[in-house]
């Protein structure tokens, strides 16, 4: 762990900040100050990832620092939609997914530019990679919702939001389709690059098993319904372990060393 | 009829928690170990099971037929498993018995430049697999680099006896303590050819002129009374050890290498005496041409005179890649499209 003495640093650490600050005045029920705090939150991670994009020349995705730099600027813009068009709150939980997920790239992984590889040079890394952290970040606000559902708290009714258990299966529905698409888009570039759509990779393995959660999440609740809700909530908690796993995990660990190595 | 189609859910849940444990399993196998395990015979069992368990969901579940989103998605599963089967080694095997069709899966090919070359080779390049019904050429190959950077500085890397790591710009003048009480090392002079003369017998150390084929650094360790000595350190032999036995392992490292852009096979396809066609192969960009696709895989590294191609099969593929947008397709009506229309639908309704 080491603190960045660097402008990269300084807007990674303002943005935690700021987010930060964002949850404790939702918290003490400022909402109004929450809300401009969470937006001047969002401009200095777009800030961040830009300062990036520029140092590194290419779109910064290519290591677990780009990433988890990325995944912070994408919780905003996830939130508003959220609560507006699927009727989904949690705006709370949200600034403090943003700052833990910004806490990685500020404090854990290494900052220095890197080269893209030959095999990063494809017009599909961008939207492998897009598709993926996005379906990470919403997983991340349904294995919330579900959470809520199971401490038993119940939706807020009065803001137009669904109960927790809907909650959970919106997201679900929302970061699904883009779950699958990066699984499609990486066999895809696989087969490009490697000369095979599946090569059994830990890393690959990992992602299918994750999609596999939610697809069993899926049959399950149409088996059911929410006549098991509680069920229903520990399958959306265990596809989060899952891509948590294959995120960090399958990276990190030498167990699991193979051809998406320099991805950590 | 509700009984069965209960045992069908029953059934395909545990499937998908089967595959779910067993793809966790493989993870700790690694891709090779995992590549038996998944073709192993118990393995294609349950894949016949699966695709039989998707057949059998098509027959009970008219929601399966009726729901365009579900029904891509099941038929997109359905269509890449059979793609595999067909891709895989058995697959290859049962199409030869009963369509007599020859063809590699997977192999290698190894071709010298301005050689042509139609043997395919197993992944111990020994043994022989088929050869291809046409020749590969190889007419150049090659490496591109990235520019160097810029700010790459030398540096000198010490690890002391009590295995602190300290980096030091290897410049002359520069220096740097080891610690409290243990002394210093300076930089005296770098070289970008050390070479040693002898002038009426004495030895004197020169910077010689060309290509920089033997960057070193001379330092001087101050010892903690003030006595000092100095070493030589040599980017190319890292493991050469001065006389002095301080316990600090140096290293040199004059630039960053650079790093490989790019490698590129430039190559034509000979097919009775004539080329047929020709191609750059390089990383995502491979050559396809009758019923195999070529793929940059290594090269001769020391002396860049021959390049290794990875040579597979497209039996399946397209099955396969069909599947892959019935399941995209599939997902994205089902989660996102058939919502946004009618909730569309519903704001121009009066």
């Amino acid at each position: 762990m080491a603190i960045k003495y660097t402008f990269q640093g300084l807007l990674i650490y303002l943005v935690m900040a700021v987010y930060l600050s964002a949850f404790l005045a939702m918290v003490l029920g400022r909402k109004k100050a929450a809300g401009r705090l969470y937006l001047a939150g969002f401009v200095l991670a777009v800030a961040a990832f830009g300062y990036r994009w520029y140092n590194v020349r290419h779109i910064p995705f290519q290591n677990l620092f780009e990433v988890f730099l990325s995944m912070g600027m994408v919780i905003y813009p996830l939130s508003i939609f959220c609560r507006r068009w699927l009727g989904v709150g949690g705006e709370a939980a949200d600034m403090l997914i943003g700052t833990i997920l910004l806490f990685p790239a500020g404090f854990i992984f290494h900052a220095e530019p890197q080269k893209l590889p030959p095999a990063l040079q494809s017009w599909l890394f961008t939207p492998h990679v897009a598709v993926y952290l996005a379906s990470y970040v919403i997983m991340a606000k349904a294995a919330v919702q579900a959470a809520c559902q199971l401490n038993g708290k119940a939706g807020d009714a009065k803001a137009n939001l669904v109960g927790y258990e809907n909650g959970t299966y919106r997201m679900v529905c929302l970061g699904f389709p883009l779950l699958t698409l990066g699984l499609i888009l990486g066999s895809w570039w696989g087969k490009l690059a490697w000369g095979d759509y599946w090569g059994w990779d830990p890393k690959e393995l990992w992602s299918l098993a994750s999609w596999l959660v939610y697809v069993g999440y899926f049959h399950f609740r149409y088996m059911f319904g929410k006549k098991y809700a509680r069920i229903n909530s520990i399958w959306a908690i265990l596809g989060m372990v899952a891509i948590v796993i294959t995120l960090l995990w399958a990276n990190l660990s030498r167990i699991f060393s193979g051809l998406h190595s320099y991805a950590s | 009829m509700k009984k069965l189609g209960r045992s069908i859910m029953w059934m395909a849940l545990l499937a998908i928690v089967l595959l779910t444990f067993l793809s966790i399993l493989g993870a700790f196998y690694g891709a090779q170990e995992a590549k038996s395990f998944f073709n192993s015979i118990p393995l294609r069992g349950y894949w016949y099971g699966l695709a039989v368990l998707l057949v059998a969901g098509f027959a009970v579940f008219g929601r399966l037929l009726r729901k365009p989103g579900l029904f891509m998605i099941h038929a997109g599963c359905l269509l890449v498993l059979a793609g595999g089967m067909w891709g895989s080694q058995a697959g290859h095997q049962l199409a030869e018995r009963l369509l007599g069709t020859h063809k590699i899966p997977r192999g290698y090919i190894v071709i010298y430049e301005g050689q042509a070359e139609k043997s395919v080779l197993a992944e111990d390049f020994k043994h022989q697999l088929g050869e291809l019904p046409f020749s590969i050429k190889l007419k150049d190959f090659r490496l591109e680099y990235y520019e160097a950077d810029e700010k790459s500085v030398p540096q000198l890397h010490i690890e002391t006896q009590e295995g602190q790591c300290l980096q030091l710009v290897a410049r002359t003048g520069e220096q740097i303590s080891l610690g409290e009480g243990k002394g210093r090392i300076k930089i005296i002079n770098t070289f970008r050819n050390f070479k040693i003369r002898l002038d009426d017998g004495k030895k004197t150390v020169t910077d010689g002129e060309g290509p920089a084929e033997n960057p070193a650094v001379e330092v001087e360790i101050e010892r903690p009374d003030g006595t000092g000595y100095s070493r030589y350190v040599f980017e190319r032999f890292a493991g050469y050890i001065h006389s002095a036995n301080d316990g600090l392992q140096l290293s040199y490292i004059s630039e960053k290498p650079q790093q490989v852009r790019d490698y590129l096979s430039d190559v034509a396809v000979i097919e009775n005496g004539k080329e047929v066609t020709s191609k750059t192969i390089e990383v995502n960009h491979p050559l396809y041409y009758g019923g195999y696709h070529f793929y940059q895989d290594s090269y001769d590294a020391k002396a860049g005179k021959y390049t290794v191609l990875s040579v597979t099969s497209d039996s399946g593929l397209y099955a396969v890649y069909g599947g892959y947008w019935l399941l995209c397709l599939g997902v994205l009506w089902q989660f996102w499209f058939r919502h946004i229309i009618s909730r569309l639908k519903k704001k121009k309704q009066p």
